[in-house]
């Protein structure tokens, strides 16, 4: 009797040791989906299975979608009032709407204030056209035309953040000018991201990365390999958009941070030679010229994402006197002569 | 009283000794078969994000094929491997422009206006050495 106590003794210790022997539990998987943002979204994460990674992916892709929806500004949907909704309405009548609207509207206007009013939302209708342009271009290369200046200037009258009138008590949006049409394209996809991103973190999601259209959001860091604390940082690679076949210009090590990129190569047409990039100056109503590129790397996504766009439309010192006067925001500038000019933070994080 | 007797000793040793023979067996059969899932490649074809294709990325010669759901979109497979986006009706044909999969800097290629996503996956574990993910 006693000597089968001993055995069942020992057989139960190997059991009990046995799970730690196996090689950690999480695992790596993706997932992909098009139409959010008329974009392409990506989702990379470690779980313990197939079917828990899969729970978060569509958790992600059903708050995103809630997010599209609201801040689309070229289709209605049954049932909601969204962004084409107010625009519809510019002129007419203030319009119920979504807290997240109202959210996304107020942070808008915080950021129009701090990138010294380059990142504009009430700048829809000299985005519009040069949209048509775009997208008549794209489909018809042989007869692609610029926008007529005049029609840029009699817009450019109607872009005035101050005429969204935003009631938060009612949660009720108002154009005061018919001819206003708000367009948050620089800001709405890192936004969300960002909220989702938030939300997912108090669930207790942990290793996860999020791009939307580029927008890249990553939840913590990699999962930590065996006996180690520390979780080892994402490595994303910046595409190297003077030779598609070169791989990287530069890649970076992110842990709990975003990444935007705007670039004058992602959406663009050409006229008569000449690539016309959707990256649109307020000032002068024109493509920006100053870069190739420009890199933002900082907690918030949504922060990211306008200041890519902000930046990517001033001259190198206000850029860099902007971006200098941030705390936790680095930069990266990419000239059109190849040579990169970037932060000492975000120096640090590049990968040898 | 004795706690064991040398005949227990001896058992006890032996049931650790098959224990760590089997789990020994285990560990090298489970590498050896990530090596072959890492070697086989696959691609998945989603269309309105779902998954409406899935095949091994082997072929003696290469071929083409479309979707029921998009016949005007043309896939080719190769016979040194890969896939690629060959033909299509979307008019900023980017997902062409992607090139052939797996590419260095990409596992995915997409056709946003066709709403078809094209990826490559092998089942194995990716290196800690490769890049998680692409800017444009």
């Amino acid at each position: 009797m006693k000597r089968f106590s001993l055995i069942c003794l020992c057989l139960a210790l190997v059991l009990l040791l046995m799970p730690g022997c196996s090689s950690s539990g999480l695992k790596r998987y993706s997932a992909e989906f098009v139409e959010l943002f008329d974009t392409f979204t990506q989702i990379i994460g470690y779980a313990n299975s197939k079917a828990e990674f899969t729970a978060h992916a569509e958790e992600i892709y059903n708050q995103l979608k809630a997010f599209h929806q609201l801040y689309d500004i070229y289709n209605n949907y049954n049932d909601i009032n969204n962004l084409k909704t107010i625009n519809d309405n510019a002129g007419i009548m203030p319009v119920k709407v979504d807290a997240k609207i109202i959210d996304l509207l107020l942070y808008a206007k915080e950021i129009y204030t701090l990138t010294n009013e380059k990142c504009n939302i009430a700048m829809g209708s000299v985005l519009s056209i040069w949209h048509d342009y775009r997208t008549d271009g794209i489909n018809d290369p042989e007869n692609a035309k610029l926008p007529p200046t005049s029609e840029l200037i009699d817009a450019s009258a109607h872009t005035d953040i101050d005429k969204i009138i935003i009631d938060t008590e009612n949660s009720t949006v108002y154009l005061d000018d018919p001819f206003m049409r708000i367009d948050v394209g620089a800001v709405a996809k890192g936004y969300a991201t960002e909220i989702v991103a938030l939300a997912m973190t108090e669930k207790g999601v942990d290793h996860m990365l999020l791009s939307v259209g580029g927008n890249i959001r990553a939840i913590g860091g990699k999962p930590p390999e065996a006996d180690q604390d520390e979780s080892p940082p994402w490595k994303v690679g910046i595409r190297d958009p003077f030779d598609d076949n070169k791989g990287n210009i530069v890649s970076l090590k992110i842990n709990n941070k975003s990444v935007v990129t705007s670039g004058d190569y992602e959406r663009y047409y050409i006229v008569d030679g000449e690539k016309q990039h959707h990256i649109i100056d307020p000032n002068t109503l024109m493509p920006a010229p100053f870069f190739t590129s420009v890199t933002i790397v900082c907690p918030h996504s949504g922060l990211a994402d306008s200041l890519s766009t902000a930046i990517f439309c001033m001259d190198y010192e206000e850029g860099r006197a902007l971006i200098e006067s941030l705390e936790d925001v680095e930069a990266m500038w990419l000239m059109h002569d190849q040579t990169m000019v970037y932060t000492d933070g975000f120096e640090d994080m590049i990968l040898p | 009283m004795e706690f064991a007797k040398k005949s227990d000793l001896l058992l006890i040793v032996a049931i650790i000794a098959i224990c760590l023979l089997l789990w020994g067996i285990y560990a090298t059969n489970n590498a050896y078969n990530q090596d072959e899932e890492r070697t086989s490649l696959y691609a998945e074809i989603y269309y309105k994000n779902e998954l409406v294709k899935r095949i091994p990325l082997k072929t003696d010669s290469d071929y083409t094929f479309s979707l029921e759901e998009k016949p005007n979109v043309v896939f080719q497979v190769y016979s040194s491997g890969g896939i690629a986006f060959i033909e299509s009706d979307c008019p900023d044909k980017v997902c062409i422009k992607t090139g052939k999969l797996p590419h260095p800097t990409h596992k995915e290629a997409v056709c946003l206006p066709n709403s078809l996503v094209l990826k490559v996956i092998s089942e194995g574990d990716s290196s800690s050495d490769d890049i998680d993910i692409h800017i444009k």
